[in-house]
């Protein structure tokens, strides 16, 4: 074998070498890659979860009905002239 | 110096035999070294490497959420950091006090007094279930002492309201009472899990190979219950109570044409995200738990089985006795005094003594028969823990005044959802239906897991003509002309009946002076009832309020006034253009 033939072959298995480490290593980068992604959809189901629990909490018709009244919208919560006023019923239920 | 080739040769294959010598024992070495880590120690470092590199990490199942009949979450599960400082990686515990307390908002003398008190761990709790905007204030320290640790925590966005009905949800994530316990199985997720290697600064490097479970998450469960109409109910029923000074209060809406239970209330009521805080008595759902002589209230029940059996017509007399008739060991008296009065008078007001002749023309089994087939005596089946029976004896133990007794409302005690349903029945033109307080159970995803069933018919406890007579004209009357006047509204024609029991003193079996019970039980619009509303005030301040009349019927004219029009009632046309 020539010096020639054998540098090359030595750079052939260097490169064969180098590109198998470099498959390797982005294997191991995607694989680090999709694990932290798993962490993230944890992470991001949690923050729904958090979301979806303070939406229901805003849509409570408790704090509706107390923005509806602390905003003065002019909106009249349902139902609310239909009826007597607490004293007025105590007074029909003496007469 | 000249060397010749035989010299240099020597030279050279000394040297060779040295490196090859040197060479060929580090390769021994190494292959010594290999041969014992491969097969000596094999195991044991496999063991090792597994703890160090490979992590486990749980994937957390939601809880299934629990929502009203318009899609509402009124529980549902979040995550929720708590506060936590390691006491061995401290510098200074006043400085990091100082630090941490405007961010969580706790004096900080009182962290440094947590922290002291546990130097031995490096765990100590400062604060539990910070919000998410406290959380990222405390990141931003970005001191190594304090940290976050997540957990999931059963949430109630509507707080106190509706919490008898959802119940709560244990530290280890289990129902304990209410629709929280009753579909527990169906709420109840599965938690998942992976296996990941880490590096050696712990990172998630890549998970390992076949080691991953999906977490399954828990179904939903909707409501029949409406939180507005709830809501509305909550109101009406904490202001009469706190007006009258009394015990507790309990409302129970639903619907007498599918038996859906609108809003169930009880007053007191508790926070379910903070059980421990409240009264154990305040957080039993009352109005299936614990039943009442329903007094008054069940006079329609019993005047029902006596036209229906022929026993008395619409149109026959009975004399009343001014309010008062004289029995062997008992005197029966009435609130008001009345002469003659057909039974539409009878019901009207609540004539006790008309009704005690009532029942001696029925005789106890048909009384017994009467009350039996309305379903009194046995649970109704709702789907939520604790329903009791209520008491009906049997026909050998009634006594020589069960008669007079079970015809005004004693001598029997009906859960409050028996009674409702009841009167359901009364309005509903005979019909029966099951009550039902579950509307459907839906899979995680959204999928119908168990459908809305139409309604169930429990029976005909009334005929027709008899259920229209009693719920159009006599109970129509009682709001028109007599004790329940204080439900009339403006828009709607209301009907209904007032009663109001004496309670049993706690402990010895006689009733208590000044204990009672007020009730009434109505319903709206008259010929069209979309709505049955049964409101129980207990023990108010008798020197306030007690009758049923002033207690409760107040509190049901305006839950049917709020919650008819919304839900799209339409006024009484002849009711319409008289405003208030």
């Amino acid at each position: 074998m020539t010096v020639a033939r054998g540098c090359a072959l030595l750079i052939c298995f260097t490169a064969i070498a180098l590109t198998v480490l470099h498959l390797r290593s982005e294997q191991t980068r995607s694989a680090a890659r999709l694990s932290a992604m798993d962490a993230r959809w944890v992470e991001l189901r949690r923050d729904l979860w958090g979301v979806q629990t303070r939406i229901a909490r805003l849509r409570s018709p408790e704090r509706i009905h107390d923005r509806v009244l602390a905003f003065q919208t002019g909106l009249v919560p349902p139902g609310y002239d239909a009826v007597h006023k607490p004293d007025e019923r105590l007074a029909a239920a003496k007469r | 110096m000249n060397r010749t080739p035989g010299s240099l040769d020597r030279y050279q294959r000394r040297s060779g035999v040295v490196l090859l010598s040197i060479s060929m024992t580090v390769l021994l070495g190494l292959g010594g070294r290999l041969a014992q880590i491969n097969v000596v120690d094999r195991q044991r470092l496999v063991d090792y490497a597994e703890r160090q590199q490979q992590g486990e990490a749980v994937l957390p199942a939601r809880r299934g959420m629990v929502l009203d009949s318009k899609g509402r979450v009124v529980a549902a599960t979040e995550h929720l950091p708590d506060v936590y400082v390691d006491p061995t990686r401290i510098k200074n515990v006043e400085e990091l006090a100082a630090e941490l307390s405007p961010r969580i908002n706790i004096p900080a003398s009182r962290i440094v007094e947590r922290i002291r008190s546990r130097t031995a761990t490096q765990y100590v709790i400062i604060e539990r279930r910070v919000d998410s905007i406290t959380a990222e204030a405390v990141r931003a320290m970005k001191n190594p002492a304090v940290g976050l640790t997540e957990h999931p925590v059963r949430s109630y966005p509507l707080s106190e309201s509706l919490s008898h009905v959802l119940g709560w949800v244990g530290r280890d994530g289990h129902g304990l009472e209410g629709i929280e316990l009753a579909f527990d199985t169906h709420l109840r997720g599965k938690d998942g899990h992976r296996s990941t290697i880490r590096d050696a600064r712990r990172r998630a490097l890549k998970n390992a190979e076949g080691e991953v479970v999906a977490p399954v998450d828990g179904g939903h469960v909707v409501l029949t219950i409406d939180a507005e109409i709830q809501r509305i109910t909550e109101d009406a029923l904490a202001e009469s109570v706190d007006h009258v000074e009394a015990e507790n209060g309990l409302a129970i809406v639903m619907s007498p044409k599918t038996g859906d239970i609108l809003a169930m209330a009880c007053y007191p009521t508790f926070d379910p995200n903070n059980v421990t805080v409240s009264k154990p008595e305040d957080r039993r759902n009352r109005a299936i738990t614990d039943p009442v002589e329903p007094g008054s209230t069940f006079k329609p029940v019993i005047v029902s089985g006596a036209l229906d059996g022929g026993f008395i017509n619409k149109t026959q007399k009975f004399d009343c006795m001014l309010g008062t008739r004289p029995m062997p060991g008992r005197v029966i008296k009435d609130v008001t005094s009345h002469g003659l009065m057909d039974v539409l008078g009878i019901v009207t007001y609540s004539s006790n003594v008309g009704m005690s002749f009532i029942a001696e023309k029925m005789g106890n089994p048909a009384l017994h028969a009467t009350i039996r087939r309305f379903h009194f005596g046995e649970k109704l089946g709702i789907e939520c823990p604790g329903e009791a029976d209520g008491l009906v004896r049997p026909l050998k133990k009634w006594g020589s005044m069960s008669t007079a007794s079970v015809a005004m409302g004693y001598e029997i005690t009906v859960t409050p959802l028996q009674l409702a349903t009841a009167f359901s029945a009364i309005v509903n033109e005979g019909v029966m239906v099951k009550p039902r307080i579950v509307k459907r159970l839906l899979n995680a995803d959204g999928s119908v897991a168990r459908d809305e069933a139409p309604p169930r018919i429990l029976g005909q406890p009334v005929d027709a003509e008899t259920a229209k007579f009693l719920a159009r004209e006599a109970m129509v009357s009682v709001v028109e002309n007599s004790s329940g006047r204080a439900a009339q509204l403006d828009h709607y024609q209301v009907l209904g009946k007032t009663g109001t029991t004496k309670l049993m003193s706690k402990g010895a079996k006689v009733y208590e002076s000044g204990a009672y019970q007020g009730a009434f039980v109505g319903a709206a619009p008259v010929g069209r009832e979309e709505l049955v509303a049964l409101v129980m005030i207990r023990r108010p301040n008798a020197k306030i309020a007690y009758y049923g009349s002033a207690v409760a019927a107040p509190v049901v004219g305006k839950i049917l006034g709020q919650s008819l029009p919304y839900v799209g009632v339409l006024p009484d046309p002849q009711l319409a253009s008289t405003g208030p």
